[in-house]
């Protein structure tokens, strides 16, 4: 594929239609005809393209688009309008362990898990022990995950997500979980992840964490690119941003 | 703080399409074309259905997400026979006592003449496919609420979550049938232990149930497509359901015969009430799953003037040809129900 984007969004729209009432037929019948719906506009004509290998940061206000863009990669929503082209299989964590089911063990909800990232039934059986290890849950893995801490359910769904031959990954919020040391763990992780030449697509607002690891920052507005340029610039300037907001 | 919801489901005025890309398409490579307009109505694909094409494209990303489905219906099975020591056999008392109940009641206030020998086998192997209809299309009533936390963050097929709970309540079906096979054979061996002489209830004609059972899977997996989807805009779906199965379980035949309309003597029209009752494709292979497995049914004590066993009359040429309209309009309900889901899928995650 040479130099073409992994990902490329051109003139991307997505608009979502807010509807001020409850699912019931009632509502729905009684509503007719008058204004009870609510459009917003999460993305306005976003342009951006990334290359493969790169790490990029999504950084901005709540409501920019951060999260909206992210779904649209991972395939959860169509687009309103204009184009968007990923050449790569995809493992989305955008928020981790969503799929695991509480009665179910560990070591059932990483095959479940696994396959929905992609990887087929075999090969979540040959890396699930690097998985289980990864997570430091060896002991608990046959339990039922209703039995876990929050924060064995979060390093087993990164651990699952890092494990699998996506060649995108889309980090929402949670780069790295889990105490200190097991944080220090997810960043190595992350790091070898790049050095392979996946390609990182990640929303922050932990700008430590933009600038450890991005290579690329993207400073979203109102659904567009308002600043795209190297994480340092793009911190300074968005927290100068934030700064003057804040002293009016 | 909950997220607000979303409906977008008939607002949005365009609507986008998904296009695989052709030669060496790879898995996970993808395109969102331009959207394109359908009508001048701002109705997205209200009416209008995928093209062929379309249909194939969707049929060969279902076949490549297979051992999802796989995962999805064993994570389902598991699930649901968790936490109890009978596992399977605690869903198999509930019909076993219902059938019982309705024996004993029937056996009981029947006047003499109208008892049906072996009643309660009768009614249990028409439980089966009852149950199968009414718990398939309860669960998948529930089943994207219950994905709907998955289909949020990841992809997949949608059709994924009507497909395994239709599947896992299949599996349940035939696990259930085996029982009835089973249980069919205890009762020829327990009459004998009064000294009655073995009588095996069951026909040869058992080996064709798999044809009233494929149609019966091609009418529950096209209900189920679209009650799934309406049960994720309106709660009321279930509630309506819940009774309207309650009103349609009289409409098939599990306690009682389809053949007692055509011999109803107080009533005109029971040819043509028969027909109309035989259009219902549950009818027809409810009707056609018993009297494929059973012995035509004899009345207790009662003989005709030759002297023979007053008995329902076994699967007639009339009963094949209901059985065929059947098929045919299971085969175009899940047609029509899977392409109705696809014009909606992508717009199943948004409804927060």
């Amino acid at each position: 594929m040479g130099t073409q984007p992994i990902i490329e969004a051109r003139d991307l729209h997505k608009t979502f239609v807010l509807s001020l009432h409850t699912a019931s037929l009632k509502s729905r019948l009684l509503s007719r005809g008058k204004h009870t719906r609510q459009e917003v506009n999460a993305l306005q004509g976003l342009d951006l393209a990334i290359q493969p290998g790169e790490a990029v940061a999504l950084v901005g206000r709540n409501g920019s688009g951060k999260s909206t863009f992210l779904s649209l990669v991972g395939r959860i929503y169509l687009p309103s309008s204009g184009t968007l082209a990923v050449r790569g299989r995809v493992a989305p964590l955008l928020e981790l362990g969503a799929g695991f089911h509480p009665e179910l063990t560990g070591r059932e909800n990483i095959e479940l898990n696994g396959v929905i990232l992609g990887l087929t039934r075999r090969q979540v059986a040959e890396r699930a022990d690097a998985m289980i290890d990864f997570a430091e849950l060896r002991q608990f893995i046959d339990a039922p995950m209703r039995t876990y801490s929050s924060g064995m359910f979060m390093r087993l769904g990164f651990s699952i997500a890092v494990h699998t031959d996506a060649e995108i990954l889309l980090v929402d919020e949670a780069l790295a979980v889990g105490d200190e040391e097991f944080q220090e763990k997810c960043f190595a992780r992350i790091d070898a992840l790049k050095a392979e030449g996946r390609t990182l697509l990640f929303v922050s607002h932990e700008m430590t964490d933009v600038l450890r690891v991005a290579t690329r920052a993207v400073w979203m507005e109102h659904g567009k690119v308002r600043l795209d340029a190297d994480p340092q610039t793009v911190v300074d300037r968005y927290l100068a941003h934030a700064h003057h907001l804040d002293t009016p | 703080m909950l997220p607000p919801e979303y409906r977008t489901t008939r607002e949005i005025g365009s609507r986008s399409r998904l296009r695989m890309e052709p030669a060496g398409g790879s898995m996970g490579v993808w395109e969102y074309g331009r959207a394109r307009c359908r009508g001048g109505s701002g109705i997205a694909g209200r009416g209008r259905s995928a093209e062929p094409d379309e249909m194939l494209n969707e049929l060969r990303e279902l076949w490549r997400y297979r051992e999802l489905l796989y995962i999805f219906v064993r994570r389902d099975l598991k699930v649901r026979y968790k936490n109890s020591v009978l596992g399977f056999g605690w869903s198999m008392v509930n019909p076993l006592l219902q059938v019982l109940t309705i024996t004993f009641a029937i056996l009981f206030l029947m006047p003499k003449g109208s008892k049906p020998e072996n009643y309660h086998l009768y009614t249990f192997c028409a439980t089966l496919p009852w149950l199968f209809f009414s718990t398939a299309m309860m669960d998948s009533a529930a089943s994207l609420l219950n994905y709907h936390q998955l289909m949020r963050r990841t992809y997949f097929p949608r059709e994924l979550v009507p497909l395994a709970t239709v599947a896992a309540n299949l599996v349940h079906f035939l696990l259930a049938t085996v029982v009835f096979l089973i249980y069919t054979a205890g009762n020829a061996f327990f009459w004998m232990l009064f000294g009655k002489k073995f009588e095996w209830s069951l026909q040869w004609s058992v080996l064709l149930i798999p044809l009233p059972m494929l149609g019966l899977l091609m009418l529950v997996t096209g209900a189920a497509m679209i009650i799934s989807v309406w049960a994720l805009y309106f709660e009321d779906v279930r509630f309506i359901a819940d009774s309207g199965l309650k009103i349609f379980y009289w409409m098939v035949p599990v306690v009682y015969w389809a053949d007692m309309i055509l011999m109803k003597d107080d009533f005109t029209w029971n040819r043509e009430a028969y027909m109309l009752y035989m259009l219902n494709p549950l009818a027809a292979f409810i009707t056609a799953f018993r009297k494929l497995s059973l012995v035509p049914t004899k009345m207790l004590g009662v003989v005709d003037e030759k002297g023979l066993a007053v008995a329902t009359p076994p699967m007639t040429g009339a009963e094949w040809g209901f059985l065929g309209v059947a098929m045919l309009t299971s085969l175009a309900i899940l047609v029509l129900g899977y392409r109705y889901f696809c014009t909606r899928k992508w717009k199943l995650a948004e409804r927060a």
